[in-house]
């Protein structure tokens, strides 16, 4: 969960596992804060979202392009390893923020209302910002295929 | 597929690279055992710079007010010493005008 975040967000593994241990140091920290299970699992989540917009601020736009190159395994096979890749490039062109709210949506299956607690932002700003990526990915999705072809 | 299950198809799970929770054991030990073992500066560094500007100014303050006590035991003698000479002339002009 916490390293998925981070890779679907930054798309450089050694970024990603930079994060993913940032997160798990302070979580060692805060331990005395968790309550419950479900806390823990939101207070992961909620720490991995942040630490990865703020990394993937950082990044040099060059990283991105590098990390391309190579892909992780997944805990599942890619039905089209291609479509796979040219989503995953697309999210990068995605601002910070918004790219984080499609990866908690698709990745983490989170639906509007958990992600704008997680985000700390308005639900209708969650909708807005989901519906925008989705049309400009699609947008770019086909404006490929067209080039392909 | 619509590119909602595209979508999901991208952003499938990903595993933690090999020696992950290792890596991470090991950063949480770190932190503790390096502040245990690095012994803390008495001083920060601006408040070195602070203290040497305040060493700096109180030194040049010290040695204008010896300066100035210097030039004026100086004056001061020499103030004397123009008295003096000046009491013994009168007194030889004194006596001589009154031995005429």
């Amino acid at each position: 969960m916490v390293y998925g975040v981070a890779y679907h967000m930054l798309r450089d593994p050694a970024t990603a596992e930079e994060v993913a241990q940032d997160v798990f140091v302070s979580l060692h920290q805060h331990l005395g804060d968790i309550a419950s299970p479900a806390h823990l699992v939101f207070w992961l989540r909620r720490v991995a979202a942040h630490r990865s917009i703020d990394a993937a601020r950082r990044q040099r736009p060059r990283a991105k392009d590098e990390a391309l190159t190579g892909d992780v395994a997944c805990s599942r096979p890619a039905a089209d390893p291609l479509l796979t890749r040219t989503l995953r490039r697309l999210l990068t062109t995605l601002p910070a923020r918004a790219r984080m709210i499609v990866v908690l949506r698709y990745q983490e299956e989170l639906d509007p209302g958990e992600i704008a607690a997680l985000l700390a932002m308005p639900v209708n700003t969650v909708k807005s910002h989901l519906k925008r990526s989705l049309a400009v990915l699609r947008a770019r999705a086909s404006g490929l295929r067209r080039v392909r072809t | 597929m619509n590119i909602d299950d595209r979508l999901r198809g991208a952003l499938r799970p990903v595993a933690p690279p090999d020696g992950f929770a290792d890596r991470v054991r090991a950063r949480v030990a770190r932190p503790t055992q390096a502040r245990r073992a690095r012994p803390r500066p008495p001083f920060s560094v601006p408040m070195a710079l602070a203290a040497s500007l305040a060493a700096v100014v109180l030194s040049s303050t010290a040695w204008l007010a010896h300066e100035q006590r210097v030039a004026r035991e100086q004056a001061h003698e020499q103030l004397l010493t123009a008295l003096r000479v000046t009491s013994h002339e009168l007194r030889a002009l004194e006596t001589r005008l009154t031995s005429r």
